[in-house]
């Protein structure tokens, strides 16, 4: 914890791009890929501890976050941790990729997990080409790649729900046993015509178990009636007021 | 700004460790665009760390009750959304569902079992308490299909051999099975006959036989969990409902019996808000009248099924509640 004088021992931190950092051993040790060199000093000595994959801004930037979260966070209420988390990565996508990738490999859990979030959020509610602007990431694809994908997955650009009678196979290409597929569906398909015959409830010779399951599945299935009025009721209601908008 | 301008590493290079945390965070209708960006994020969107389970726990069908087997009518809106969402799922995790998790009152047919059974063929957990519409060869045809298939959750049926011996021969690492209705000692009968190295049986909250306890207890040489917590127990084999008064408590020839069990739950108190619940219900539990996380508790800790996670979430609930423009198809009168 920070506070005991062996946390605050300063340690050297350098950069193959020439940065050069002191901080308080217990910043140092949170970085986890490099924490066995802190606990066994090499920061103390001359030449300091070299933490790889990281160049001079992005170290920086990361040991800003960690003074803050390991030696200040005690005296700090979570709201003003909060808001600094999100001034904190108020920067270019460019910037983010170096400090995700930093936090990566150094094994930050926190931060790394901050900027995922932060990253996942950036995505939501944006279509593919949205994505790929925010993120500069060049579309890859043929524009023949794009009309099968588009094919493939239409409710990805929020076209209407297909009329489907039943799931079409034929669509999915990315199934091992395509080929056998489509004869178990045509099966299914005429079973359902004589579902009858093949319900797992069977009624052919009436028993009391028979009802007795029939009971279970209208009652463990749901409600009495009750419950079937305040849903028609319901229904009714949200009809009338999306009819009225 | 000493931004780095290094070529060649970018986002569409980015560690799929990391790709897999950020996609993560988001629900399956979110990583509907982001994996056709390109063909680092389409893969890393199908990593079976997102996949790892797949809760529909949200997701419930509009039916009403009706007379005639099945029992359940639902309209066709709902199946066609089911539809769409589970093309969704099985398009982006391309294979890599491991476990899937249906509502209680989620009605799929025949259709829907099929097309998740073929695009799922390494699924280890099953939980669907709704067999309603759906046939006994839909169901075999699927089981067929789970060769990996480690544990179900099912509905009480009425003749369940036929299931039992499917999984027996097509899932050889099966070890683990949840019953949610009643317990017989037919049920017991077949589980004995057909899933001889069964591991882990719940039942809690059901109608149970005792005689078909003590017959599995007898029979399963395997059997290291079981749980029987919240049951209301009958004497004998059979369970005939109102013809006479269920167990005060259990006795000692259970108790022997599962004394060489790892896990044995038990719990008959009129304190307990779930026995309580039972007796109120006459010992069908209708789920729907208490809390939603109830039902998908369980005193197994392997069979608990915890938080809904995060690839159908609330938002995408409210999504698929809202009923598209009225189109072509007859407005649901009901």
């Amino acid at each position: 914890m920070a506070g005991s004088s062996k946390e605050m021992e300063k340690v050297l931190l350098r950069t193959a791009d020439g940065g050069s950092f002191v901080v308080s051993r217990c910043v140092a040790a949170a970085m986890v890929a490099i924490s066995c060199e802190v606990e066994a000093g090499e920061g103390e000595r001359e030449g300091g501890i070299l933490v790889p994959n990281v160049t001079r801004p992005v170290l920086a930037k990361i040991l800003r976050f960690l003074h803050i979260h390991v030696e200040m966070a005690p005296s700090l209420y979570p709201i003003t941790l909060e808001r600094f988390d999100k001034e904190f990565l108020n920067v270019s996508v460019d910037f983010l990729y170096h400090i995700l990738l930093a936090a990566y490999h150094l094994k930050i859990v926190s931060l790394r997990d901050l900027v995922c979030q932060k990253v996942a959020d950036m995505m939501k509610g944006k279509s593919i080409d949205e994505i790929r602007t925010t993120f500069n990431i060049p579309n890859e694809y043929t524009a023949e790649e794009m009309a099968k994908i588009t094919k493939k997955y239409p409710w990805i650009f929020d076209q209407q729900l297909d009329d489907e009678k039943g799931i079409s196979v034929e669509k999915d290409k990315n199934i091992e046993n395509e080929g056998t597929s489509k004869g178990k569906h045509k099966r299914t398909a005429d079973e359902l015509g004589s579902v009858e015959k093949d319900n797992h409830i069977e009624n052919k010779k009436g028993t009391n178990r028979e009802e007795e399951i029939h009971v279970e599945s209208k009652e463990g299935a749901s409600t009495g009636k009750d419950k079937q009025i305040e849903d028609k009721e319901e229904r009714e209601g949200a009809r009338r007021r999306r009819h009225s908008e | 700004m000493g931004e780095n301008k290094s070529v060649g590493k970018r986002w569409e290079d980015m560690e799929t460790d990391v790709l897999v945390k950020i996609f993560k965070q988001l629900n399956m209708i979110e990583l509907g665009p982001v994996s056709q960006v390109c063909r680092s994020w389409c893969l890393a969107c199908s990593d079976p760390l997102i996949w790892n389970a797949l809760d529909f726990g949200l997701l419930k069908s509009n039916f009403i009750q009706t007379r005639a087997s099945p029992y359940i009518w639902v309209d066709d809106w709902s199946d066609r959304r089911l539809t769409q969402l589970l093309r969704v799922a099985m398009g982006i995790s391309r294979g890599n569902v491991a476990c899937m998790i249906f509502h209680f009152n989620l009605y799929m047919k025949d259709e829907h079992l099929t097309y998740i059974s073929e695009r799922s063929p390494h699924l280890k957990r099953l939980v669907m308490p709704a067999w309603n519409r759906i046939t006994k060869n839909g169901i075999c045809q699927a089981i067929r299909r789970w060769s990996e298939l480690e544990s179900m959750t099912m509905p009480t049926i009425a003749h369940p051999p036929y299931i039992m011996e499917e999984i027996g021969k097509n899932c050889k690492n099966f070890s683990e099975l949840k019953i949610m209705g009643s317990f017989d000692a037919q049920f017991a009968t077949a589980i004995a006959a057909h899933l001889p190295n069964l591991k882990v049986l719940s039942l809690r909250c059901s109608r149970v036989a005792k005689e078909a306890i003590l017959y599995l207890l007898n029979c399963l040489e395997h059997l290291e969990v079981l749980n029987i917590a919240h049951c209301m127990l009958f004497d004998g084999p059979m369970l005939h409902p109102g013809r006479r008064q269920s167990l005060r408590e259990l006795d000692h020839t259970v108790h022997e019996k599962a004394a060489r069990l790892r896990e044995f739950y038990h719990c008959q108190s009129l304190s307990c808000i779930a026995c309580q619940r039972m007796i109120a219900d006459e010992g069908l539990m209708r789920w729907y009248r208490y809390e939603e996380c109830f039902w998908r508790q369980d005193e197994i800790s392997s069979l608990d099924l915890g938080d809904y996670g995060k690839l159908f979430d609330a938002k995408c609930e409210t999504n698929a509640r809202e009923r598209p423009p009225l189109r072509r198809d007859r407005e649901i009168r009901l």
